[in-house]
């Protein structure tokens, strides 16, 4: 007890490396450096957000780009958060072009200057960079395969920056790569912007780009760095890509936005998968340093250290949301740690100055291939605390009990697929006479991450299992090199059109980072609890499979539940499992308890991260929602 | 052309299809010649508006996946419905189902010409019912 007492002065402390420049702003994609999602406010708060409302709706295609090009087409996945700073929200918007806009009413303050000859129409990013420069504020932002900067008081282009204003991230690309893009959010960290890159997740031959991060100087745009998560020759790390295939294997990108500690200098990188996803046969070994938090020096890309939270990925478990930098206290010590949530379900965390576990992680035995050429790597890394937040596997313990006839079905269902703990490598259909494998956990946390209470040592993690019907199909010697490519990745039906594994579908827990354990767990939606198979059973909150958006304030935890739109997969069906379930609720939770104090149904479902802001001695609270068929905008709340 | 019109070419397409796999005794396959020259040229039209910002203009995939090469290997065996189900249910990713569904046939039908499919008299159907008999091989 006396040693909790004592955790909010010393994480209070600490925080200041990590929190926004200056009160009120919201100057980083996720709040700060460190990917909190944590808003020091608490205007809004139990007492209060029974007054909360909508304030103001600013369409993605605002009044000024509609006036460029009346026919833009506007993306109903709207991935855009804005940033708040020097009195202004900035955000790209849906052509993704920056604009500056009121933070009481979202009008247009003003919109970017366009280079020559550019399209209208762009793609942007998740979210952009604001710098302070000398006193004069810089944004820094990705649209299609270029990096540029404009001013923050006038949305001009700053023509020192790169050549005549901006740097064609192409070329650093390598030569195997013939295009750049990306979605996440350029990274500062001490006068450097890192940047990482989207790649295919189904190549053609095991011929593929590495997927380079590229770093440049903020003030210039002068080339600083450049880092390949497959390793390069001379790098011991070579030694764990058997039959030299790190010469040619490419992928291992950082898709996800990233996280920085300009205190200790270094960047945090969540690398992905390597070429193929589900099929490692032609890169025996662990495949450094693919799947890996890394550490790398802001200003020269040194590495400092790196973890792999995945050896030889077979089943697309790639680092997919920010290494989130957190200070807490553990059995007295204070540690500047960083949390890795996962789509494996796990959280690791490390501290952060060294890539040392703050609580053991073991090497576990796991299933062997059974795949002609593939040998899965034996062992896989578990962290001892905290436990895992979705079910490790598709174990019978993991499939539906809603109803003994439910379960019956799912049983017999199962049958039909190979199903193990996690792990279980995907397998050839004709290998086992099986249909393939019933793939869990699949979703885990998403790359909208979670969200840290610096005051209280919570973490918050929204978190889902959306099981996986997986093959691999033997390549043809025709059109591709690969001996087996990626076959099936279809979402699963369950009995009577509900999942097959066990509820809650999607949740929220949240896990005291002091001790390592989970502190509470909480559906994240009513879901189907009126489906007609579970009539008469009274079935409890469960949830549905959305990879939603958390942001923590001073005073409460919000969770906006994501919109369809921004699920990737489908059912053989071609539909969205409990698509008819998706509220788009906004809800307000206590942080101690996960008791919703507060909800409301959006226009649509969140697709963008949340951010929060003061301005004039108020708290907005900001989400970008889209849909299928409901216009992409942000939608501002506050009391009246 | 009313819509009405494309679903009655889309039937008597189907019909003649049918009648052809029929005849030969054996499965329809995506080898039978199941979609137009006209109609994969429309599906290039689409397929570079709605598409190829993602998957590339050669379909080898840029941030998205591969729809050539390998891709109609991962596809052998499986019903061409489920694959017209999954465009039209998931594709563009930023407005899923907002093509109309002789869009979403004619560039799965520019699909299979790149794949290396033969092109047949009539156009592929706009109707997953229609379609379900056909089922994806490698080509020939």
């Amino acid at each position: 007890m006396m040693r909790v007492a004592a955790i909010p002065l010393a994480l209070g402390l600490s925080l200041a490396s990590l929190a926004q420049a200056s009160p009120g702003e919201w100057t980083d994609y996720a709040g700060d450096r460190g990917a909190q999602r944590y808003a020091p406010f608490d205007q809004i708060n139990p007492d209060t957000i029974r007054d909360l409302r909508i304030i103001w709706r600013r369409p993605a295609a605002s009044p000024e780009l509609l006036a460029e090009d009346p026919q833009i087409p506007v993306s109903g996945y709207f991935k855009s958060t804005p940033l708040m700073a020097e009195g202004r929200l900035y955000a790209q918007n849906a052509a993704g072009l920056i604009e500056a806009f009121d933070p009481a009413t979202g009008a247009t303050i003003w919109s970017q200057e366009r280079f020559a000859g550019d399209a209208v129409n762009g793609i942007g990013m998740r979210g952009i960079a604001y710098l302070d420069m000398d006193g004069h504020g810089r944004l820094i932002a990705v649209r299609d395969h270029w990096l540029y900067a404009v001013d923050a008081a006038t949305g001009r282009i700053i023509r020192s920056f790169g050549e005549n204003g901006r740097v064609d991230l192409r070329p650093g690309m390598g030569p195997r790569a013939s295009d750049y893009r990306w979605q996440g959010a350029p990274q500062l960290c001490n006068g450097t912007v890192v940047l990482g890159t989207s790649m295919t997740d189904a190549p053609a031959n095991k011929e593929e780009p590495p997927g380079y991060v590229q770093a440049f100087d903020a003030a210039t745009g002068r080339p600083r760095w450049r880092f390949s998560p497959i390793p390069e020759a001379g790098d011991p790390a070579t030694g764990t890509w058997e039959d030299e295939s790190w010469r040619y294997t490419g992928e291992g990108n950082v898709w996800a936005p990233m996280s920085a500690d300009e205190q200790l200098g270094l960047v945090y990188l969540p690398t992905s998968s390597p070429t193929n996803d589900m099929y490692g046969g032609h890169r025996p070994g662990d495949n450094l340093y693919t799947d890996s938090v890394v550490a790398l020096r802001c200003v020269t890309g040194e590495m400092r250290w790196h973890y792999q939270i995945v050896h030889h990925d077979l089943w697309d478990y790639d680092l997919n949301a920010a290494p989130m930098l957190v200070d807490i206290e553990v059995e007295g010590r204070a540690i500047k740690a960083l949390v890795q949530l996962t789509k494996r379900a796990q959280a690791f965390v490390f501290d952060r100055e060294t890539g040392r576990p703050v609580w053991p992680i073991e090497e576990r035995p796991v299933p062997p291939a059974v795949t002609a050429g593939e040998r899965a790597s034996p062992t896989q890394p578990f962290p001892s605390l905290p436990a895992p937040y979705e079910p490790q596997g598709s174990l019978e313990d993991n499939l539906t009990d809603l109803t003994p006839e439910l379960r019956a079905a799912a049983l017999r269902m199962a049958a039909d697929y190979l199903t193990g703990p996690i792990f279980t490598p995907p397998y050839a259909a004709d290998a086992t006479g099986k249909r393939g494998s019933l793939q869990m956990p699949t979703g885990g946390s998403g790359w909208p991450g979670g969200a840290f209470d610096p005051e209280t040592g919570m973490l918050f993690v929204p978190s889902l299992t959306r099981p996986l019907w997986a093959t691999i199909v033997p390549g043809d010697p025709k059109n591709t090199n690969l001996r087996y490519t990626r076959g099936r990745r279809t979402l699963m039906d369950g009995p009577e059109g509900l999942p097959i594994s066990r509820p809650p579908y999607g949740r929220i827990t949240a896990i005291d980072l002091q001790t390592g354990q989970h502190r509470w767990m909480v559906a994240n939606a009513d879901g189907p609890r009126d489906h007609p198979a579970l009539a008469g059973h009274d079935a409890p909150r469960l949830g549905v499979p959305s990879h939603d958006m958390p942001l923590a304030t001073k005073s409460l935890l919000f969770v906006a539940l994501a919109d369809p739109v921004t699920i990737q997969g489908r059912t053989v069906r071609g539909r969205i499992p409990l698509e008819d379930y998706f509220d788009n609720g906004l809800r307000a939770y206590d942080k101690a308890t996960g008791t919703i104090l507060w909800e409301m149904n959006l226009p649509a479902g969140a697709t963008g991260s949340l951010m929060s802001y003061m301005f004039e001695g108020k708290q907005y609270l900001v989400v970008p929602v889209g849909g299928k068929a409901a216009p992409a905008e942000f939608i501002a709340l506050a009391l009246p | 052309m009313t819509s009405m019109a494309l679903c009655a070419m889309a039937l008597f397409g189907m019909a003649s299809i049918a009648v052809v796999a029929a005849e030969a005794g054996q499965p329809m396959t995506v080898n039978a010649g199941v979609f137009s020259p006209a109609q994969a040229e429309r599906g290039r039209l689409a397929y570079q508006a709605h598409c190829a910002a993602c998957h590339g203009e050669t379909l080898t995939g840029e941030g998205a996946p591969a729809l050539a090469g390998p891709f109609w290997t991962a596809w052998s065996g499986r019903s061409l419905d489920e694959l017209y189900l999954l465009v039209q249910g998931s594709m563009p990713q930023q407005a899923p189902e907002s093509l109309p569904p002789e869009t979403y046939a004619d560039i799965i039908a520019y699909m299979l010409r790149i794949g290396g499919y033969p092109s047949g008299s009539q156009p592929l159907p706009a109707d997953e019912a229609e379609i379900a008999a056909i089922r994806i091989e490698q080509p020939k």
